[in-house]
This record gives C-alpha cells, sequence and structure tokens, in this order.
C-alpha cells in the first residue's frame, strides 16, 4: 500500500537532490575513499568504515525519509526510525565493540561483497543514467536508500571476521520492500535492490556453510 | 469543448454565473443525477472525488497545478463531494491549496477523516486538517477504518453538536471489517458510512446497503475500478454494445453508473490525477442510468470476461 505514484516519487526525489547538493558528491567521495581504506589499510579500515556507514544511515533515515518523504508517505516514519537504529548499530558494532574488520587475503565472499560495493557506489547512477533518466531523479550512495542498501551489505560481506548477522537484518527488510515498490510503481532500478539482496543471502549462506 | 461542457458553460453564462457556481436545479435540468443525504435532505452529485495516491504530490508546485485543474473539472461538472484523509499523505493539504487559488462550488461538500489512536490525538489531527482544508468548516468527518472508533465517535458527536461540522461518519475498504460496521451501523446515529462496492465486489449488497438505506444513512462508495485492477482488467476487451444504450463510451463510465444506480448509494469517489479521466468519470454522474435488467446484463457481461 504505497500511498504517491510513480510520478510523485521521482518529482520529490529531484527536489531532494537539488537541495541537498553537494552532498551526493561529497558521499561518493567518502564512499571512494572507504573502499581505498579497505584495499591499501585492512586492518585500520574498520572504524572510519563504521563510521561513513553509521553517517549514510543516519543521514537517509532522518532528512531523506523524517524531513523530505514523511509527507507524502506516511510508512517514512517508520523507514526512518529503521535507517537510524541500523546507523547506531553500526556505531556500536564498528565504532565501540569493533566488530567490523577487514582481512588483507580476499576470497570469493570477499570478492562478491566488493562487486556489490561497485554497484551501489557507481552502477547502480549508471543504470538509472542507461534506462534514459535524469540523475537527479535518482538516489545516490549515502543519501538514498536504495545505493546505500547495496553498499552496506557488500561491505558487510567483505568483513573479515564475518560481520554479525543482526547488522544485515535492516538492509535485507529494505531489499523485501525495494521489491515491492519496484513491482507497485514500475520503478525498475530498485529491482537491483532486491536482486543485490538475494545475491547477499545467497553469498551469506555458502559462505557459513563453507565455515 | 464536448456537448455536456457546452451546456454547462452556456447555462452557467444564462444564469449570469461562473460554470463552478452552477445551481444544482441547472445541473439537475442537464440531468446530473443526484441524491439526498437521508439526515438533512441536502442532495449530492453522485460522482465525487477521492484523493488516495492522486493528490498526494508533495511540495510540487508544477504537480499541484496539474491537480488544480482536476479539480477544476470536477466542479465544471458538477461535481459534489471531496474526500480525503490524513493517511493520505499531503493530499489534504494540496486540495486546500487548489480550494485557496480557485475556490470551490455551492455543491461542494468536503469530508475528510480521523485515522490516529486517542482523543487528544483524534482532535489535534482534526484540528490539523480543518486547517490544511481552509477557512470553510469542514462538512463531513469519518472515523478512518475504525481506528480508535469509539473515542472519536464520542468528538465528532459533540463537534456535531456545538455545529463545528455538519455530518459524521465511519469507513471500511477492501471489503474489511463489514460485521464491526454493521454492529456500528445498527447501534450509532451515523450521517454517513463509507466502504466498498463495485461490479466485481457486491458483498455490501448482502448487508451494508440495504441497512444503510434502512438506517436512513448515506453511503459513499470507495474503490469503484478497484483501485484501477478493474479498469484493467476490462480495457483489455472491447466495450460491449448496451454501453450506449447508458450513454456509456468507455469502461469507467459502465463500472460508475452500476454503482451509483444502486438505489441506496449516495456518491462514488472515484480518484484520478488525469483532466480527461476526470471529465469521464463525470459523465457517468448523468442520465440515463442502467435500469434492473440492464445491471443484471452487466454483470453478466463483466463475470464473462
Amino acid at each position: 500500500m504505497i500511498p504517491y505514484s510513480a510520478e510523485v516519487f521521482f518529482a520529490i526525489l529531484a527536489e531532494y537532490n537539488s537541495s541537498i547538493w553537494p552532498a551526493q558528491a561529497v558521499a561518493l567521495l567518502l564512499g571512494v575513499t572507504a573502499v581505498f581504506l579497505v584495499a591499501r589499510f585492512p586492518a585500520r579500515a574498520g572504524r572510519p568504515v563504521a563510521a561513513l556507514l553509521a553517517g549514510a544511515w543516519g543521514w537517509t533515515g532522518l532528512v531523506y525519509f523524517l524531513a523530505e518523504f514523511s509527507e507524502i508517505d506516511f510508512w517514512a516514519y517508520g523507514f526512518g526510525a529503521a535507517f537510524v537504529l541500523q546507523g547506531l548499530g553500526f556505531v556500536w558494532a564498528g565504532l565501540i565493540r569493533r566488530r567490523l574488520r577487514f582481512g588483507s587475503e580476499p576470497n570469493q565472499t570477499v570478492w562478491s561483497g566488493a562487486g556489490l560495493v561497485a554497484l551501489g557506489l557507481l552502477g547502480y547512477p549508471l543504470l538509472v543514467a542507461a534506462l534514459g533518466r535524469d540523475l537527479l531523479e535518482t538516489g545516490a550512495f549515502g543519501v538514498a536508500p536504495g545505493p546505500t542498501v547495496i553498499f552496506t551489505l557488500g561491505v558487510l560481506l567483505a568483513a573479515r571476521p564475518a560481520a554479525p548477522l543482526y547488522l544485515f537484518a535492516v538492509p535485507l527488510i529494505w531489499c523485501v520492500i525495494a521489491g515491492g515498490v519496484a513491482i507497485q510503481l514500475g520503478i525498475h532500478e530498485e529491482l537491483t535492490v532486491a536482486a543485490a539482496g538475494v545475491a547477499a543471502i545467497i553469498v551469506l549462506m555458502v559462505s557459513r556453510a563453507r565455515r | 469543448m464536448d456537448r455536456r461542457a457546452f451546456l454547462i458553460a452556456s447555462a452557467a453564462a444564462g444564469f449570469g454565473l461562473g460554470t463552478s457556481v452552477l445551481p444544482a436545479s441547472a445541473l439537475a435540468l442537464l440531468g446530473e443525477v443526484s441524491r439526498e443525504i437521508p439526515s438533512t435532505g441536502q442532495r449530492l452529485p453522485v460522482i465525487g472525488m477521492g484523493s488516495w495516491i492522486t493528490f498526494n504530490v508533495g511540495r510540487s508546485e508544477k504537480l499541484r497545478r496539474a491537480r488544480c485543474k482536476v479539480l477544476e473539472e470536477f466542479f465544471v461538472r458538477g461535481g459534489g463531494l471531496i474526500d480525503s484523509s490524513p493517511m493520505y499523505g499531503s493530499s489534504e493539504e494540496v486540495i486546500g491549496w487548489c480550494l485557496e487559488r480557485q475556490g470551490g462550488s455551492h455543491l461542494m461538500l468536503t469530508a475528510t477523516k480521523v485515522w490516529t489512536v486517542s482523543k487528544s490525538g483524534g482532535i489535534s489531527q482534526m484540528e490539523t486538517s480543518q486547517k490544511l482544508w481552509g477557512e470553510r468548516p469542514l462538512d463531513l468527518i469519518q472515523i478512518h477504518n475504525l481506528v480508535d472508533w469509539e473515542v472519536h465517535l464520542e468528538t465528532l458527536k459533540a463537534w456535531k453538536a456545538d455545529r463545528r461540522l455538519e455530518y459524521l461518519g465511519i469507513t471500511t475498504s477492501h471489503g474489511r471489517r463489514h460485521d464491526d460496521m454493521a454492529a456500528i451501523m445498527a447501534a450509532e446515529p451515523l450521517d454517513f458510512v463509507q466502504f466498498t462496492y463495485n461490479i466485481a465486489d457486491r458483498e455490501a449488497e448482502k448487508r451494508l446497503l440495504p441497512m444503510a438505506a434502512d438506517r436512513g444513512q448515506a453511503v459513499i462508495i470507495n474503490r469503484p475500478f478497484q483501485g484501477g485492477r478493474l479498469i484493467d482488467r476490462l480495457s483489455r476487451h472491447p466495450l460491449p454494445e448496451w454501453a450506449a444504450e447508458i450513454k456509456c463510451e468507455n469502461w469507467a463510465q459502465v463500472l460508475l453508473k452500476f454503482v451509483v444506480s444502486h438505489p441506496a448509494v449516495t456518491c462514488a469517489i472515484p480518484a484520478t490525477s488525469q483532466v480527461e479521466h476526470m471529465r469521464q468519470n463525470m459523465a457517468a454522474g448523468y442520465d440515463p442510468l442502467p435500469d434492473r435488467s440492464m445491471l443484471q446484463r452487466m454483470i453478466a457481461h463483466v463475470e464473462s470476461l
């Protein structure tokens, strides 16, 4: 039960993107920096990456959902709270407990994670551009849910030792929601988010079965 | 401009009025069907306007102006009841924004809902709705999906006694909670009830519609197109020849004429964001309506598809 149309979703997304620019560019730069840190200094990357994810989820919860989309969508209050909670999860697990760590010898799971990270940072907006839509009408990593969720699932899969399972909960639930939105409103790029969720579950299950 | 619009405009000019203030008597002469609200005798055109999804456009001025055109068409064609809810995001605010710019019409009946829990929460929400709709007092407030209905009904009764509103009512949709609806309809002094009824979902014929007629409660019908699914399904088939006998040019009009032909129905509230669709919907509110044998043909045909 989505209380708005695709036309309205894209109009509001375009207004949101215009109003927060250049936050998208800053988030992209920070995302690329996080990838560089994990690749170059894996032993020291855990806390900065957790801080980045905490900020990305917090921003998306507070600004995207609560400040922007709550005007047209009563679900946005719940989504916003869940995203803020996930951000706090990264503060707890990554900054306080130091449970988000990375290794220097990547295996297949890590490479799968890297693929999702690339999809969240660059693949998602490029796909939208390929669909012929204005980039103002798409979400960007760190400031909108879709690419932030894909990027996060990639980071969690790339973590060594394995990231706490509770950090997967909200991102995977969002993948289900995104799939529903994609089908009901015909927003095809959101199917990427649902597909990323399915891929993450498969990789996670294979990875745990191998242990 | 089609024939009906020309006639409406001509009649309005004859009265020295803008089309949106054309008297109900003149619209009746043009064939517009209206029904009486039992508790007051006020007449209401049988086609109203819903706003679920369609008027929830946020702050976008471009989209708001487009919705104003839809509302303008509604009034020009003799529209009456406008229905919304705090659940519908920015719909109430957008309707208020449009009304502020273009005015309403003397036929207009403003209807919203209370959709929250607790007495104070309900009062706060209804006061917010009042501000969003504009200066004119809201005519009808309904308890949305029966949420915390005992509490809100007491508030609505008090507001009605204080003349802060004209009518009170309850709603449900998708065929849910008919037992609860029937129990409240039997026990409480409701002016309006709102529920789902369409050619594919006729459960309301068994109990709620006859009961509303017996109790003198006006009936608003939501989801006459099943949220668009019926139109999508039927549009794959050609319009039957008998549609011309009831002056229907498309499936939307067939579906609406089916709904409003039930004598217990006061009005149906299709929602649209398109001016052309509003024009089509409003045309369904004019004579002729299907008689009993035609209704049977309509049901049989749709069931055969």
